[in-house]
């Protein structure tokens, strides 16, 4: 038995090894760029950044990044003025764009549709819900208010989770020995990508479903699907009651499948403006999801769609400020 | 549980550690420990269904002894068709009343009559129900054949049924192999450990690099079949061979492994078959445990071979149609029995269906390379064609899925259904394909290498291309012959 243990615990010290080694070689390993809490108190990555950003067990796709001055992957220094016309997106890693080459970005297509005659600044950060992104408005409210037009990415489903902003965890996590130990250990890095670590922090939970035996009928769930709309609605009107935004220049981004009806009634209600992408992707007949990423971001026709709807909300709101 | 879940890999060693701490040299501790561990094991994925198999298990246990204590032959029948009446009224209940109520309709239907009201149940197939159903049954008729001693000990009988390694998908074990070890005491050994462990990796790779990251494309070859060239259905004929060899295969490889590690051995339930040269050498190697149980319980029970020619020909028609529909309610499977034991009486005929007992070995000669890997091709061509009839959905569906592959040729190239490159998998299969020849004579050692040091590169090898071929959105996909 002590011997079996012994050369488990060998063998598996060696092959963890030389995967090590494999997975450095061949580059496979995905990585974020390293984060911070900025003098603005916002969370987002260490300046002056570059590399590349990996997708895929086998390096399926693999895509450049460039952390700009201000801590956000984007081709451009976001320097807004009152002169120019300035187009803010807010967002989570959809408009971060990892995934994609920052030269080919959401913001980089909107501007050549306008063929460079406006500047668009890309305020994305994986994982930021809609309280990160009002804090992130508000406290670069002095930029936000020579921008022209903001655009704030939200999914209902996923970023109306808490009524109130709390420093990102990421922000303390990058602290962290774990998270340390696991940028140094590619290996880790490269698993976590594959999706094989998360299952198993689910464990907990499914031994306590296996010892509650709880079993949930779909009547209970429709409940909850509406006590859920409830529940976020009642955190978006706390989040917007706590950080004001100009309801003239400032619009929801949605996509109608994921979001409530309660939040276009909502939205009709308080004056906010939203604009929907959802419609020409469904249109598309062209895949508007990168292959191999199981977050499903858009690719370049994705974006590219993405770039067009929000590129005609921009004309006509030129056309109303005229 | 599944095998290919990281919970099973929480919940084995801790298991092991278990039983090995607190069952060291008792047997009552380590039967308790692995009957209760095979409950949680089924009951993880329903616990519902546990009341199944102990109720399998008390039906069994009694009716064993009453057959072994009659002395006159016509209650030792009564009692065994008690044991017959119960596994197989489970069985037909869950597994075959849909169907056989659906066909019963269509039938009429047929012939113009119109069946209306008709009640069916939509039940859920409890799973592993045709591994221990048959397993149980093959305790029973072994005692009414004076072949084995009904066991005192009912813990040990109730862990001879549930014995988690096998529960759900085989081997089929019999009780004169398994339940002897069960009883006595187990030890551990480390030469047995180690294989155990390397054939759990050897199935794991199978499963979770071949045949998970194969199915999505045979189930979508499979669904879009019509509007598909006949090259992709080739295509997808092909995959699904190796799909459905890797994936239940890859279940028994771990489940032999992981009883190793208790100090059990399974029987093994492949050979290599794509390595045959005859549809009679195919079916000595393909779920060796199922073929087994049906040639000693069914095949000779009925004469087997040894009774005049027509009689014969039945035996092999039945034998073959009852194992086709053991796989599952569908006439699909019922002629895939049908047409292996078409495939299979020509050899009959001509007596050559013993022919084959020794392991192939192409490059021993030139006649060899040629011959045997002409038969060998010809042989895997036939089963790629039963596969068709095997997975499609409907008999309709094989046989226009069949017209297209060979009637209607057309040329075209297939892509991923989630763009990924093919030409990853066709490398892999090569690569698959060449080692498995290399390792042909015993499948019980994967990594037979006499250097430590290939052994370790192997092994290395092996969990980096698990590695690469693992997909998340397929994460957990079940095993196929778990609906069986």
């Amino acid at each position: 038995m002590k011997k079996l243990l012994v050369k488990i615990i060998i063998y598996g010290f060696l092959m963890a090894l030389v995967l090590e080694i494999l997975v450095r070689v061949f580059h496979l390993y995905f990585e974020y760029p390293i984060v911070t809490l900025n003098e603005k108190n916002v969370v987002n990555y260490v300046p002056g950044q570059s590399g590349s950003f990996v997708v895929g067990n086998r390096r399926m796709h693999s895509s450049y990044y460039h952390i700009n001055e201000s801590g956000f992957n984007s081709f451009r220094e976001f320097t807004p003025s009152a002169q120019n016309f300035e187009v803010a997106l807010i967002g989570d890693s959809f408009v971060e764009g990892l995934h994609q080459d920052y030269n080919n970005s959401i913001g980089k297509k909107i501007e050549n549709n306008f063929n460079g005659e406006l500047a668009v600044y890309e305020y994305g950060f994986s994982g930021n819900d809609l309280a990160d992104q009002l804090h992130l408005i508000h406290q670069l409210k002095e930029k936000m208010k020579l921008i022209d037009i903001i655009y704030v990415y939200l999914k209902f489903d996923e970023d109306l989770k808490r009524s109130s902003y709390t420093v990102h965890t990421r922000a303390n996590l990058e602290n962290s020995l774990a998270f340390k130990v696991r940028r140094e250990i590619k290996l880790l890095s490269y698993l976590k990508g594959i999706g094989l670590i998360e299952p198993l922090t689910k464990i907990p939970s499914e031994l306590k479903r296996f010892v509650k035996v709880g079993l949930k009928t779909a009547n209970t769930d429709q409940t909850e699907g509406e006590s859920k709309d409830n529940e976020y609605i009642t955190n978006l009107d706390a989040l917007l009651n706590t950080y004001s935004v100009d309801k003239q220049k400032t619009v929801f981004l949605i996509h109608q499948d994921n979001t409530s009806q309660a939040f276009l009634e909502y939205c009709e209600v308080k004056g906010y403006r939203y604009v929907d992408f959802g419609k020409p992707m469904e249109q598309s007949d062209k895949s508007t999801i990168i292959k191999y990423d199981v977050l499903k971001h858009w690719n370049d026709h994705g974006r590219d769609l993405v770039a067009k709807v929000i590129s005609e909300d921009i004309d006509k709101y030129m056309d109303e400020i005229k | 549980m599944l095998f290919n879940s990281l919970e099973f890999f929480v919940f084995l060693p801790i298991v092991f550690m278990l039983f090995w701490f607190f069952g060291k040299n008792k047997p009552k501790a380590q039967n308790v420990i692995l009957l209760i561990s095979s409950y949680v094991f089924y009951g993880w994925w329903d616990y519902r269904f546990l009341s199944l198999i102990i109720l399998s298990t008390l039906v069994d246990f009694y009716v064993g002894k009453a057959i072994f204590k009659s002395s006159v032959s016509i209650n030792k029948n009564k009692w065994l068709w008690v044991s017959i009446v119960f596994n197989i009224g489970l069985l037909g209940f869950f597994k075959y009343f849909d169907f056989f109520v659906d066909s019963f309709v269509a039938s009429f239907s047929f012939f113009g009559a119109e069946v209306t009201n008709v009640w069916t149940l939509n039940i859920i197939l409890p799973v592993g129900i045709s591994f221990y159903t048959f397993q149980t049954l093959s305790y029973s008729l072994d005692i009414h054949r004076g072949e084995l001693k009904p066991t005192e000990d009912f813990l040990a009988f109730a862990t001879y049924v549930s014995f988690f390694p096998q529960l759900v998908a085989g081997p089929i074990e019999r009780a004169s192999h398994l339940l002897p070890q069960i009883e006595k005491v187990k030890k551990i050994r480390y030469s047995q450990a180690v294989e155990g462990l390397k054939l759990m990796l050897w199935g794991l790779f199978k499963k979770v690099a071949i045949a998970d990251s194969l199915a999505l494309m045979v189930d979508d070859i499979f669904v879009n079949y019509e509007v598909l060239p006949s090259s992709t259905l080739m295509l997808g004929s092909l995959f699904f061979a190796f799909q459905i060899y890797c994936d239940f295969s890859g279940y028994s490889d771990i489940a032999i492994g992981t009883a190793k590690l208790f100090g059990v051995e399974l029987m093994s339930n492949f050979k290599f078959p794509y390595f045959s040269r005859s549809i009679a050498e195919f079916w000595r190697r393909w779920h060796i445990s199922l073929s087994t149980w049906f040639r000693d319980y069914l095949y000779i029970p009925l004469g087997g071979s040894r009774v005049n020619k027509p009689k014969a020909v039945r035996n092999i028609f039945i034998i073959f149609l009852v194992s086709g529909l053991w796989h599952g309610a569908n006439w699909t499977f019922v002629f895939w029995g049908l047409y292996h034991a078409l495939l299979f009486l020509p050899l009959f005929f001509l007596k050559i269906n013993r022919s084959h007992l020794e392991n192939v070995d192409l490059f021993s000669s030139t006649r060899n390379l040629f011959w045997e890997g002409m038969q060998m091709l010809l042989t895997f061509i036939l089963v790629l064609i039963g596969w068709v009839f095997f997975r499609s959905e409907t008999l309709t569906g094989s046989f226009t899925y069949l017209k297209i592959m060979f009637l209607e040729f057309s040329w075209g190239t297939y892509e991923h259904p989630l763009g990924y490159r093919m030409i990853d998998y066709f490398i892999l299969l090569l690569f698959f394909l060449i080692y498995e020849y290399r390792i042909r004579k015993d499948e019980r050692n994967p990594f037979n290498f006499k250097s430590k040091y290939v052994r370790f590169t192997m092994y290395t090898l092996t969990v980096f291309l698990l590695l690469l071929f693992y997909d998340d959105a397929l994460n957990n996909r079940s095993f196929v012959y778990f609906q069986f």
